[in-house]
């Protein structure tokens, strides 16, 4: 479990996120929404340990990451940053390898071996692996990055938990891949025994996979919850300024949003 | 596999072109005065005969020179490619040849003061101080500025700022020189290996083993930080550690080849991306192919320097340049997957 106590981040005068509380949990897929400029990947950079300089806690497992060395940090956590450029050509082969960089020194050993294949399957990037990775397209290049972090994430002793945070992985993705990946990050959080944490933008898809879910705005956690407790029709009408509602149908529950102006309740 | 087969070629490449040093001259060598000149010298110790001589001291010493510093030269040229993630990076960019070009140009205009200071080789040791200074000063300005986080890119810059007060003040130093010292300081300029000799060479191998053992051991780190500097933090890596490990490296290779050899452009440059075309992409990979085909090459340059207007030598820097820069066009405007 992590938990987060009284998390503020101030950045020159502005103050970027504001006594932020929060327990997640093992198993579970966290899914953080909000507006631009809420303060989403500030919250993911001070997780993941990019930010140190925050005031508050942040406890893995009742250890205070500010205090974990990195290279330890690294094999207990697998974060995918937004935007990954790179300026030399590397096969994808050797990208994927990256994810398992923290547990081996000089060669990969034969259970690396065995992750990165079973990343490359579920992300079918197999036929890629030679292929150089700056002429991929963009969709190709982000499930490259996902064979990459979830080699990364890999839990092999299962018992102990493990951290996955991934900044607007979907953005790019077609809607059939938004769904396909959400799949797959669901059922690896359980297998794997991991703390999933994820920006997205898509607030219906947000609605529909989150275990739990946290809105974000101007650096404070508006409501955090279970998406069935804490969505009602009126919540996203001041954080995004935009009218939504929720809608039954055949036993299942929709998110339905409009623009501000045409009022649907 | 396919990269197994170009190791080798390299390989016999560097045969080769060692070879081909060690009999083109003025005089012609042939095998059977090779072989005595090296059985005599390990096993005998009896007197070499002129050939023989010049085959044993001037020949093979050059070879294996010219081999050496291309070799150091190409390894740092994947170095700090790798660690600024950028294509268009010398090894020497960030002060080492334009401080050791700064302090030969010293040596030039005082040589009877400062050979009192240092009776020995006092040529590559005021280059190798000047090569110093100059980097240490680059990555000291850098890491002192706290404020703002100190990322390569303004590594590179204050490189760039250090180089062309480094290159300014060799302006100065040529102003002042009367005419044999100016046409030294741009002679050093373009580089020569005329000078060489074992204990040169001896020197030079030295480091060049000691730089490849450092530069495998960051192996995997540079290919981690081709993600990002923030990916490679994620990944565990110390980035500041490895930043230092680097630039040291490159100043144990290019430092102090440069300090014996003067100033070799580009070859540096273009090797790395040569092997790249040719689809050696991962660093480990990258620094072995780099040390035979960069070693080949400047044995070949070497070769040709001294035999297109022989007896005279032109500066090898010139052949490096002249004959590097339109294959590397040329290989530019292939098409090709892996060359970026």
């Amino acid at each position: 479990m992590i938990q987060i106590e009284n998390l503020s981040i101030s950045i020159g005068q502005r103050e970027i996120l504001k006594n932020v509380s929060l327990n997640l949990h093992a198993q579970n897929v966290n899914i953080i929404i909000g507006p631009n400029g809420a303060g989403k990947s500030c919250l993911l950079d001070a997780i993941g340990g990019i930010n140190l300089n925050y005031s508050g806690e942040i406890l893995f497992d009742e250890v205070n990451l500010k205090k974990m060395n990195q290279s330890k940090r690294a094999t207990l956590q697998a974060y995918l940053t937004q935007n990954i450029q790179l300026q030399f050509p590397i096969r994808v082969r050797d990208i994927i390898l990256t994810g398992r960089f923290p547990f081996y020194t000089y060669s990969p050993r034969l259970l690396d071996e065995k992750i990165i294949q079973e990343a490359i399957d579920l992300f079918e990037v197999q036929h890629l692996l030679n292929r150089n990775y700056l002429t991929l397209s963009g969709g190709e290049k982000q499930r490259v990055q996902f064979a990459r972090i979830f080699a990364q994430a890999y839990n092999s002793e299962s018992s102990e938990e493990k951290i996955l945070i991934l900044d607007e992985p979907i953005s790019h993705l077609d809607i059939h891949f938004q769904f396909e990946f959400l799949n797959k990050l669901k059922s690896f959080t359980v297998k794997h025994n991991l703390i999933t944490i994820l920006v997205i933008h898509e607030l219906s898809l947000a609605y529909e996979y989150a275990e739990q879910l946290i809105v974000l705005d101007e650096g404070r956690t508006v409501i955090t919850g279970k998406p069935k407790d804490v969505v009602s029709d009126k919540l996203f009408d001041s954080t995004f300024k935009i009218s939504s509602t929720l809608v039954e149908i055949n036993g299942n529950d929709f998110l339905l949003i409009k623009n501000q102006k045409d009022q649907l309740n | 596999m396919k990269k197994n087969i170009l190791l080798i070629l390299f390989f016999l490449a560097s045969l080769l072109a060692i070879s081909i040093s060690c009999i083109a001259g003025a005089v012609h060598l042939s095998f059977a005065e090779m072989f005595n000149s090296i059985t005599k010298t390990l096993f005998s110790g009896s007197e070499l005969n002129l050939h023989e001589n010049i085959f044993m001291n001037i020949r093979f010493p050059r070879a294996i020179l010219s081999f050496v510093v291309g070799a150091s030269l190409a390894i740092g040229g994947v170095l700090m490619q790798g660690l600024f993630r950028n294509p268009l990076i010398e090894p020497g960019l960030i002060g080492t040849s334009s401080g050791a070009a700064l302090g030969s140009s010293f040596y030039f205009l005082s040589s009877n003061l400062l050979a009192a200071v240092f009776p020995y080789w006092t040529l590559p040791i005021c280059a190798f101080i000047g090569s110093l200074i100059a980097t240490l000063s680059t990555t000291g300005i850098n890491s002192s500025n706290e404020k703002s986080k100190s990322s390569s890119t303004q590594l590179l810059l204050t490189g760039i700022a250090v180089n062309a007060i480094c290159m300014s003040l060799v302006g100065i130093l040529s102003f002042f020189a009367r005419d044999p010292q100016a046409r030294s300081i741009t002679f050093w300029g373009l580089g020569s290996l005329a000078s060489a000799n074992w204990k040169i060479v001896s020197i030079c191998t030295f480091t060049l083993i000691l730089g490849y053992f450092l530069a495998i051991k960051n192996a995997k780190s540079i290919d981690a930080l081709q993600l990002g500097e923030k990916e490679a933090h994620l990944l565990g890596i110390k980035i500041k550690n490895l930043r230092i490990s680097i630039i040291l490296t490159n100043v144990i290779l290019v430092g102090i080849a440069t300090s014996f050899v003067g100033v070799i452009s580009f070859l540096g440059l273009i090797i790395p991306h040569i092997l790249r075309g040719l689809g050696i992409l991962q660093t480990k990979q990258l620094l072995i192919a780099a040390a035979l085909l960069g070693g080949s090459v400047l044995c070949l340059s070497d070769v040709v320097s001294r035999l297109v207007i022989a007896p005279t030598e032109i500066p090898i820097g010139i052949i490096t340049a002249l004959i590097g820069a339109p294959i590397f066009i040329y290989l530019i405007r292939t098409k090709n997957e892996f060359l970026a």
